[in-house]
């Protein structure tokens, strides 16, 4: 059983479809990552997910319950969907203090007090924020706050977890614990996760399943791996990777002499230099432990990418190659050719 | 699954919109605003021009037709005929000159004192940021009131002014009309632009001054070509608020003009609603609401000109001032000097004055506190002291129960009014809303008691005539207030954002939970301002009353008023100096309260 199906869901304010058409499964356990650039429509799914934005058309359900459905006129407020929403800015209730954000949503359940007591202290304890129970949320770091929202949301064991760009606004010492903490908490308290983000490091860091938007359309769903190895289009492969991926005009010399199709791609780090086709240096660039390099191949440039230091020099010719089977081939329309490719300088 | 998703059901949309509408009434709320909005503002303004062309009880002779016709009699009358002059174009003229007088002195004077205040490094800039706006805080005619104490003469009956009395008799210039009119406004309207252009001014980067410099540019090159265009916005707002609001000033021409016969637009409205020509103050309402649409319109305009440049401020570097050096003796000595003209002078005279049996003779045998409290005073009316009259009392009460739950709705509405504008999908009743409850603002108060008083003078459907109940006064201070409550109220809401409201529908709560437990506690504070505001404008407020109100509904103003028309001085003066300590703490409750300053809240 999916934990969440969404059906040709459509949401229109007036003008072009901010999520126009989009079908997707989230299967339950899993850790779901919305991955785009801003204005993709990402955030509208979730908070469609979350009920606090209507759908325009299509069907949603969450569960084997239909939570949103224009066409049969369900609609399920998100008061009773039961699942949970760390917003990107935490919106904690700067009233109450930490332990009262917590305790909310089970005070509004009506559970004992007792029951409550303990249930908040435990998951106070797994995300070791027990001893800012009696602050106000003004009086903590971004890092506490983020903890304090997802416990307010982990408190009342929600069937999925929704978060919106959930290490967007942390510092990068932080991220990492976050990134951990996050995995952690997906295990231990076993919870469909849902999270949207348009950091691709986010998504490939934290996600099982990763699902890329573009223009409100869905363009590629699949696990970390398979959208960085088999992107399923030009804007696919462009959006994942970094350094980004070299795209060639497959009319250009060197576009045919790499088989041909209408746009090719090479990820920087694919690239071997030592034999095969002749280039020149135009630039070495340390990024940290890892080193670019900018070659001139005729009129194309291409960037190449190594974790050894490169002993080169500008201006200098090298020898460049790359394995056919690494080569990413492209339709007119940027859609993912999956001929392999007859020819190759390797 | 409970419901096939492929065939659609007829009565869908309809399920759909009772399911949302009864988990979010967000949008029902906006619509019964809409319709009390359309009620309490639209309604009365359509009625009042509708007046315009409509015969009169009465006039069906004068006018040639019917009542109840068609006709543009009234129109002829105020601005074609003979006596248009008297009616229409004198005071016209006047109200355009005291008004555009007033502004340009008062953003003279109050652009230097902001300046002085906010980037030098005057002695007291602290404590004068506070005092200098203190004028701001008392109702205009108490200045009018001083004035008349200091330098009546002897055109009208009473006691003599303090000038009178010390020997020098001041012509008629100097105690009525124009001029004191204009100096008066002049001292209520600075610190209004002190506020504005002060914040601008806090606002304005120094690194941005600091390039020109750099670059080579003199101070003048800089306050000419950096500061001034920078805080243009500022100073267009601070001006058409202060032309706004003088085209309806009505107590300090009433009070000072009325003995020279200077009528401006509102006290000529005034005198054709006292004498019942319903038509031709239909005409003058118009006019008055016509000059406050255009001067917003050139508002709009001149704001879009102005916020075509962004100024991209940076963080630090803000508060730094200039050193006056030897200046500072004179700068502190110009505040100082603002500081006596605006507040200690006007506020010791109305004290002295009240304590005095003899105007003006500061020896020992002449102080008494009779007038506040003294009994068997020997005259004719009022025979006790003013806080043991019991018209007073009840005035205040009146005062305190009809502005308070003016107030305490305004505020209310005005919260919601924000919640609905920064909630609702529907763009429409947004925009709606937003210009509806604005739309008061263009109106000044007096045409907007002369609408009040053309459309629930009698019965209308299921609403009964109102006119000498409580509540034309209570409905009508509450559309006055609305420009502002919903302003203040729109700030509050998108200030909060939904983020915290939206986490508490995850975590389960409905609507009500919502409201009593997240928004309403966040918004404590808001709340109180948004009741406090209209508190002190209801409480200062003299126009809508005197149109509105009957001697059954007296409050503190009116009764001032009616002391002043008595020649009571030292009793009218009291009752001011009540209002004006009224209308002080409150304002001062505000601030406290909102920890904010008062730029915010008004225009900027």
């Amino acid at each position: 059983m999916p934990a969440i199906e969404l059906t040709d869901i459509t949401k229109s304010y007036g003008g072009p479809a901010a999520v126009g058409g989009v079908t997707l499964r989230v299967e339950d356990g899993d850790f779901m990552c919305l991955l785009g650039p801003s204005g993709c429509g990402k955030t509208t799914m979730l908070r469609m997910l979350a009920g606090l934005e209507t759908a325009t058309a299509g069907r949603i359900a969450i569960g084997n319950r239909v939570v949103d459905c224009p066409a049969t006129g369900v609609f399920v407020g998100p008061e009773k969907r039961k699942l949970g929403l760390v917003f990107q800015s935490y919106a904690l209730w700067p009233h109450m203090t930490v332990a009262r954000n917590i305790e909310f949503g089970l005070r509004l359940r009506k559970i004992p007090a007792a029951q409550m007591r303990a249930e908040v202290a435990e998951v106070m304890e797994k995300l070791s924020i027990a001893k800012y129970a009696d602050r106000y949320p003004s009086q903590l770091s971004g890092g506490q706050q983020q903890r304090v929202a997802l416990a307010r949301m982990l408190a009342v064991r929600p069937d999925v977890l929704l978060l919106d760009e959930p290490l967007s606004n942390l510092d990068a010492a932080l991220r990492l614990e976050m990134r951990a903490e996050l995995r952690r908490i997906h295990e231990e308290f076993r919870t469909t996760i849902v999270f949207v983000t348009h950091d691709q490091w986010e998504a490939m860091t934290l996600a099982t399943r990763i699902a890329v938007m573009k223009d409100g359309l869905l363009q590629q769903v699949g696990t970390p791996d398979d959208i960085y190895a088999r992107p399923a289009n030009s804007f696919v492969a462009r959006f994942i990777g970094n350094p980004p991926i070299n795209m060639i005009d497959g009319a250009g010399d060197l576009g045919r002499s790499l088989g041909g199709a209408p746009l090719i791609g090479l990820r920087p780090e694919d690239i071997r230099l030592g034999h095969g086709q002749p280039a020149t240096v135009r630039s070495v660039m340390p990024t940290g432990g890892s080193w670019m390099v900018e070659l001139a191949v005729g009129v194309e440039r291409l960037l190449h990418s190594t974790q050894t230091r490169p002993d080169l020099r500008a201006g200098q010719p090298v020898l460049w190659s790359i394995a056919p089977d690494h080569l990413h081939h492209f339709d007119i329309n940027g859609s993912r050719l999956q001929r392999t490719p007859q020819l190759c300088h390797a | 699954m409970q419901t096939p998703y492929s065939s659609p059901l007829r009565m869908a949309p309809l399920r759909r919109a009772w399911t949302t509408l009864s988990q979010d009434p967000t949008n029902a709320i906006g619509l019964c605003l809409a319709i009390v909005f359309a009620c309490l503002i639209l309604a009365p303004v359509v009625s009042i021009l509708a007046n315009l062309f409509v015969v009169q009880v009465g006039d069906a002779r004068r006018a040639g037709a019917e009542v109840g016709g068609l006709t543009f009699y009234y129109l002829d009358r105020v601005l074609l005929s003979p006596m248009s002059r008297l009616l229409f174009w004198q005071p016209l003229a006047n109200t355009l000159v005291t008004a555009v007088c007033a502004m340009a002195a008062s953003l003279t004077i109050g652009s230097v004192l902001a300046w002085l205040l906010f980037r030098t490094d005057m002695w007291g800039r602290r404590w004068f940021s506070t005092a200098l706006i203190v004028p701001f805080m008392l109702p205009s005619w108490t200045f009018a009131l001083a004035w008349t104490t200091l330098f009546k003469n002897r055109t009208i009956g009473g006691q003599p002014g303090w000038a009178e009395a010390a020997g020098f008799s001041p012509p008629d210039w100097l105690s009525y009309g124009r001029v004191p009119i204009i100096l008066i406004l002049t001292i209520t309207y600075i610190p209004m632009v002190i506020l504005l252009v002060g914040n601008a001014l806090r606002r304005l980067d120094a690194q941005l001054e600091d390039c020109a410099r750099i670059l080579g540019a003199g101070a003048g090159t800089v306050a000419w070509q950096v500061v001034l265009p920078l805080i243009r916005p500022a100073l267009i707002s601070a001006s058409v608020l202060i032309f706004a609001d003088a085209i309806g000033e009505f107590a300090v021409p009433y009070v000072l003009g009325l003995p020279v016969q200077y009528d401006v637009l509102s006290t000529s409205l005034y005198r054709a609603i006292s004498s019942r020509q319903t038509g031709a103050a239909s005409v003058l309402a118009g006019a008055i609401m016509l000059i406050g649409v255009m001067s917003i319109c050139i508002d709009l305009y001149l704001m879009r000109e102005a916020r075509r440049f962004v100024t991209i401020g940076g963080k630090g570097a803000m508060d730094r001032v200039r050193a006056l050096g030897r200046g500072r003796y004179l700068a502190t000595g110009v505040a100082g000097g603002f500081f006596a003209v605006g507040v200690v002078v006007p506020l010791g005279v109305l004290a002295l004055s009240t304590i005095t049996h003899m105007p003006g003779r500061l020896d020992w045998g002449n102080f008494t506190l009779d007038y506040w409290i003294g009994r068997d005073l020997g005259t004719i009316a009022l025979r006790d002291g003013v806080l043991l009259s019991a018209d007073l009392w009840a005035a205040a009460w009146n005062s305190l129960r009809i502005v308070g739950l003016a107030a305490l709705a305004s505020g209310v509405l005005g919260l919601l009014v924000g919640y609905v504008v920064t909630r609702t999908e529907w763009r429409a009743l947004s925009v709606f809303l937003r210009q509806i409850a604005f739309m008061p603002y263009l109106v000044p108060g007096i045409a907007f008691a002369a609408a009040y008083l053309s459309l629930f003078a009698v019965q209308r459907g299921p609403i009964p005539a109102l006119y000498g109940t409580p509540w034309i006064l209570m409905l009508a201070l509450i559309a006055d207030q609305m420009p502002f409550a919903s302003r203040s109220g729109i700030a509050a809401m998108t200030q909060l954002g939904r983020e915290p409201e939206e986490a508490a529908r995850i975590a389960g709560a409905g609507w009500w939970r919502r409201m009593v437990s997240i928004v309403a506690p966040i918004q404590k504070g808001a709340l109180v301002a948004g009741v406090l505001m209209p508190f002190v404008a209801g409480i200062k407020s003299v126009s809508l009353f005197v149109i509105l109100a009957v001697p059954a509904t007296d409050v503190l103003a009116t009764y001032s008023l009616r002391l002043v028309d008595y020649n009571y001085t030292q009793a009218a003066n009291a009752v001011v100096l009540i209002i004006a300590l009224i209308a002080w703490g409150g304002t001062w409750a505000v601030q406290r309260l909102t920890r904010t300053g008062l730029g915010d809240g008004i225009g900027g």
